[in-house]
């Protein structure tokens, strides 16, 4: 593996929060001292924070969905439209038909009331048990990354793992002079 | 271009609605991610849940949940290329750094925007990348997870996904840039 793989293989772990706690410490440390580095882990960091900002909305238990495609197969099955009912019909009654099996069983298992909702897919990623709060700090010439990824850090007070990565980035880019 | 004729095909032989049916939530938040709208994100359920029926018939993925992954997130890509490009500002019409739009970026048709740009950028990985780092940032899986999931090594895996956060830098860094020192 040659160096420069190497320290992709290192950038990869560090930004998602994969990087054992002295290796990340070492690493922070050759950000501050490389700002051309520092600048390319900010913008990379920039753009998970743009993909995590993508929210699911209000998260519906699977028998709230169960229900809302069922509802939806039996109206295309009853009200059709046009070339779309054609294709999808019988594989939508099929659908349908596995939906309300299933609804039964998870009304019958309490996913309905919400009282035992399923596990749902994690947030923001948190892999590192180590991981404490941390406010992220400004960067005094924000860049696109920075400037996407404010609203989002200051929702989760920097919380997340790639909140301190970001806030480690913002002080490495400062102290090496970049922007 | 998506396909969804890779690994993780349905295989006959397993039980075909319970996997579709336990993932439902996590295919709504998949699709919701990236089409933004309930009733898009519920189009696409319906879409995913088609396409497992015709697929599987009555089998199971080998391992459902990185099929439905995999199908939810092309499915949504197409879903918002469909619902089209309302949002087609120029891509020269980018903001200045440091300009008005700061704290407020990601609110309304900003969101929006960002949204189009991200599945625009999801759209043109290749599909290993896209499953790396869908699972990545959206499961919060590990890199040794998620390269068990897909049957590569973890320094592969990382590779994949670096290459993935780097292309989609590179594709918002377009609208939203520019960034001087990454040019």
């Amino acid at each position: 593996m040659s160096a420069d793989e190497r320290l992709d293989q290192e950038l990869a772990e560090y930004l998602a929060g994969e990087m054992p706690e002295e290796q990340r410490r070492a690493f922070e440390g050759r950000l501050a001292a490389d700002p051309a580095l520092a600048a390319e882990a900010r913008s990379l960091a920039g753009a998970l924070v743009a993909l995590r900002s993508l929210d699911e909305g209000e998260r519906e238990g699977a028998g709230d969905i169960v229900a809302a495609v069922t509802a939806r197969a039996h109206e295309t099955r009853v009200y059709g439209r046009g070339r779309e009912r054609g294709r999808i019909g019988p594989a939508l009654r099929m659908a349908a038909a596995i939906a309300i099996a299933f609804g039964a069983g998870l009304l019958a298992r309490g996913m309905m009331s919400g009282s035992a909702r399923p596990a749902l897919p994690p947030g923001p990623v948190a892999t590192r048990p180590d991981a404490r709060p941390e406010a992220p700090a400004r960067a005094e010439a924000p860049g696109w990354e920075t400037r996407l990824a404010r609203g989002y850090l200051s929702s989760t007070a920097g919380s997340s793992d790639l909140g301190r990565s970001f806030a480690a980035l913002a002080r490495a880019t400062r102290s090496g002079g970049g922007g | 271009m998506t396909h969804e004729s890779a690994q993780h095909e349905p295989r006959r032989g397993g039980a075909a609605s319970g996997g579709l049916l336990a993932e439902m939530p996590s295919v709504y938040g998949w699709a919701r991610r990236i089409v933004g709208r309930h009733d898009d994100a519920m189009d696409v359920v319906q879409e995913v849940a088609v396409r497992w029926i015709e697929r599987a018939g009555d089998a199971s993925p080998e391992n459902p949940r990185a099929w439905l992954r995999r199908v939810t997130i092309n499915r949504s890509i197409d879903a918002l290329r469909r619902r089209g490009v309302r949002a087609a500002q120029p891509m020269n019409d980018a903001p200045e750094a440091g300009g008005s739009r700061g704290a407020g970026l990601l609110e309304g048709d900003d969101r929006d925007l960002l949204r189009m740009d991200v599945a625009a950028a999801l759209g043109a990985l290749s599909e290993m990348q896209r499953a790396v780092l869908v699972a990545k940032v959206f499961d919060g899986m590990t890199f040794d997870e998620v390269a068990r999931e897909l049957a590569i090594g973890p320094p592969t895996a990382k590779t994949h996904y670096l290459r993935a956060v780097r292309a989609v830098r590179d594709r918002l860094s377009r609208r939203w840039g520019p960034e001087g020192s990454l040019s």
